[in-house]
């Protein structure tokens, strides 16, 4: 396995309006401090709130947005300061799958132009017959009847919309797909038929995957390491199994604590959620730990020192106090 | 404290939309009781007419929709009521919330106009001691700080604090009814376990819709689960979870990915997709998704039956 992808202490700011005209704009920090590596055929899954910088983490690994500090590799190399030709073949092997199937659709365009749409860039020598059987092996690979291929996103439900998105991000066959909510905005009987998509595309072409959701239940299934943010910063990594079953950052054991499962005597029986509050606004980020407004183990230190991330093996976790807690 | 008296009993109840496309059937022949006290979860796909079914009894459905049947509620038919009682009922004695709380407020508004007009105008307080009641109100959802909270205006609160905002505005009336839909959608993980908490404290008849099951399993004492504009299955919350009756019910209660399930191995899924309401087709609706499918199924509406103790299911082929 190599590593395909590499964040270093990466920082996003955005630049909000100032309160008039003439005001100085308000820095937002949407991501601070944020390191993980990535392999080949591996899937990281990324969970927290909404607002956590979990789309803006898509954005910077894409290189939409740029660093504010620290930097992103590809395959070793600073996605900053890569020349032409190798952003090419960066852009070519990493790809995206929105939320909203729809919405990240061009309407005018059919399917079949759509999911053709990466090979016209990336492969320009192509011929229509060429790029009319790629395309159809990319729809029949993801279910869809390649006989619909001129039909627009209009004419199909939301979960086949996500199949044309899926179809066009993996027809030329990437190393690795970021999916920023993919199936959040799909029916429960459609989420399972994606995420079974997705987990059978990755087996089959050996992609590394980086699945963003809120959804804790299909991170989860689908990860073979979980990475935790909360308000911009990473709080825990490790592996799915080990950070699902024993998380050790205080936020992390809250978060999975309060999800909902599907029976009714456990349910019922559940006592009020340990953690109070809602995360505090990324504009005026508390001092010292973020999380630490709404920690039921807060100290005096937790306001005053930033927690780094500590690693343990390949378990890491952002807490002044994880080990007396543990 | 659930009473055998029914709060509302809704009979053959359909609505449907006058389109381009023809008539869209967005619900069908619905049946049901709520007891007073009861707790009733409705369950069902993006589509399936979960939320019209209730604007219906509100008088709330867009001007091209259609609803017929009946809907006894306080001795009155909802359906048959002129706008303006229907009017004077919600907000009264029957009130939403709904899933995005700041298309709810009005965002020119402080918190407090906007709770302090509810009680002058349905309750006829003076201002200050409307203004005394909202606060309260405030305090009782779990708002910190209610009194500076008045002052506030909705973008000035997080989505949580809204959510709390609009439940609380919902009971200043002291109704009899609240149909919450899909009221922690919006909200965080975190923050929607407060919000199914705060709702299970008030000790008032609710109808929760959903489509989450997590959250339904901790919040309700009866289901209803919607297929296609129809009630497919209706029990009790742990029957229903534990003994799933309809193929529809079963195929969804497999897809949710379990914890104890083996990462990555492929999750149960129910195959195809909901049919077009547009298109009504005899038979089941389910039938061309169902594994159990007869050729019956295709020709011959199964209708609700009465399978177990305040049970039903509408399939063919549900045993007892
Ligand atoms: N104004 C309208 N005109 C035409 N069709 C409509 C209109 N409003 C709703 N519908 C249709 O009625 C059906 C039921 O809609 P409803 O809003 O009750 O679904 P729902 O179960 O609440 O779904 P969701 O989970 O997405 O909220 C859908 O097919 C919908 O497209
Ligand atoms: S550093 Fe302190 S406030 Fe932050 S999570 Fe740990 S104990 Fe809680
Ligand atoms: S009636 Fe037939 S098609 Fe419908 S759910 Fe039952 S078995 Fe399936
Ligand atoms: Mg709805």
């Amino acid at each position: 396995m190599t590593t395909l992808l590499d964040v270093r202490d990466l920082a996003v700011t955005y630049t909000l309006p100032g309160d008039g005209v003439w005001a100085p704009g308000r820095p937002l920090r949407a991501l601070e401090d944020v390191s993980f590596q990535l392999a080949t055929g591996e899937t990281l899954g990324v969970v927290g709130e909404s607002g956590c910088g979990k789309s803006t983490l898509a954005r910077a690994i894409l290189g939409l947005v740029p660093a504010a500090a620290g930097q992103v590799s590809w395959l070793g190399q600073d996605i900053a300061r890569l020349d032409r030709r190798a952003l090419r073949g960066m852009r070519r092997d990493l790809q995206i799958v929105f939320q909203d199937p729809l919405a990240s659709l061009d309407p005018r365009m059919t399917a079949g132009q759509i999911i053709a749409e990466p090979l016209v860039t990336h492969e320009p020598g192509l011929g229509r017959a060429a790029i009319a059987a790629r395309v159809a092996q990319s729809m029949a690979r993801v279910g869809l009847d390649p006989r619909h291929l001129n039909r627009y996103p209009h004419e199909f439900s939301g979960g086949q919309c996500q199949r044309i998105a899926i179809a066009r991000a993996t027809i030329l066959e990437p190393k690795l797909v970021v999916c920023d909510e993919p199936v959040s905005a799909l029916d429960v009987s459609i989420q399972a038929q994606i995420v079974n998509l997705l987990v059978g595309m990755q087996s089959e072409l050996g992609l590394a995957l980086i699945f963003i959701t809120h959804n804790l239940a299909i991170v989860r299934h689908v990860s073979h390491r979980i990475a935790v943010l909360y308000l911009g910063r990473l709080v825990e990594i490790g592996p799915a199994e080990q950070v699902f079953h024993a998380p050790r950052h205080p936020y992390a054991r809250a978060l999975i604590a309060a999800l909902p499962v599907a029976d009714p005597d456990r349910e019922q029986a559940r006592a009020a959620p340990r953690v109070e509050g809602e995360p505090p606004s990324p504009l005026t980020p508390p001092s010292g730990c973020a999380f630490r407004t709404r920690c039921v183990h807060a100290i005096a230190r937790c306001a005053a020192e930033r927690p780094g991330l500590e690693a343990d093996g390949d378990h890491a976790v952002a807490c002044h106090r994880w080990r007396e807690l543990a | 404290m659930i009473a055998e008296t029914p709060v509302l009993t809704v009979d053959a109840l359909s609505v449907d939309f006058a389109t381009p496309d023809g008539t869209v059937a967005a619900v069908r022949e619905v049946d049901f009781e709520l007891m007073s006290g009861e707790r009733l979860g409705v369950l069902g796909e993006s589509g399936c007419g979960k939320s019209q079914l209730f604007l219906a009894l509100l008088g709330l459905l867009a001007p091209n929709g259609r609803a017929r049947g009946h809907a006894r509620f306080a001795g009155q038919d909802l359906l048959a009521l002129p706008a303006a009682a229907l009017r004077r009922l919600r907000g009264n004695r029957i009130a939403m919330v709904f899933q995005d709380p700041m298309t709810a407020l009005n965002p020119y508004l402080t918190i407090g106009t906007q709770l302090t007009e509810v009680l002058t105008v349905h309750r006829g307080l003076g201002s200050s001691a409307a203004r005394q009641d909202a606060a309260a109100m405030l305090g009782r959802v779990g708002l910190p700080e209610p009194v500076r909270t008045l002052e506030r205006y909705p973008h000035e609160l997080s989505g949580g604090m809204r959510q709390r905002v609009l439940i609380a505005m919902a009971l200043l009336c002291d109704p009899e009814l609240l149909i919450a839909d899909e009221p922690t959608t919006a909200l965080d993980v975190t923050v929607q376990g407060q919000i199914v908490a705060l709702l299970r404290s008030l000790d008032i008849t609710q109808i929760l819709i959903t489509h989450d099951f997590g959250v339904l399993a901790g919040f309700c004492h009866r289901v209803l689960v919607m297929y296609a504009g129809r009630i497919v299955e209706s029990g009790a919350v742990r029957e229903i979870f534990r003994r799933p009756r309809h193929p529809y019910t079963r195929g969804l209660m497999r897809a949710i990915p379990h914890l104890e399930q083996t990462p990555r191995a492929p999750l149960a899924t129910i195959a195809g997709q909901p049919p077009d309401l547009a298109r009504a087709a005899p038979g089941c609706a389910f039938a061309p998704r169902c594994e159990l499918a007869e050729p019956r199924c295709r020709v011959e509406r199964p209708l609700p039956r009465a399978i177990a103790a305040g049970a039903t299911v509408a399939c063919h082929l549900a045993e007892p």
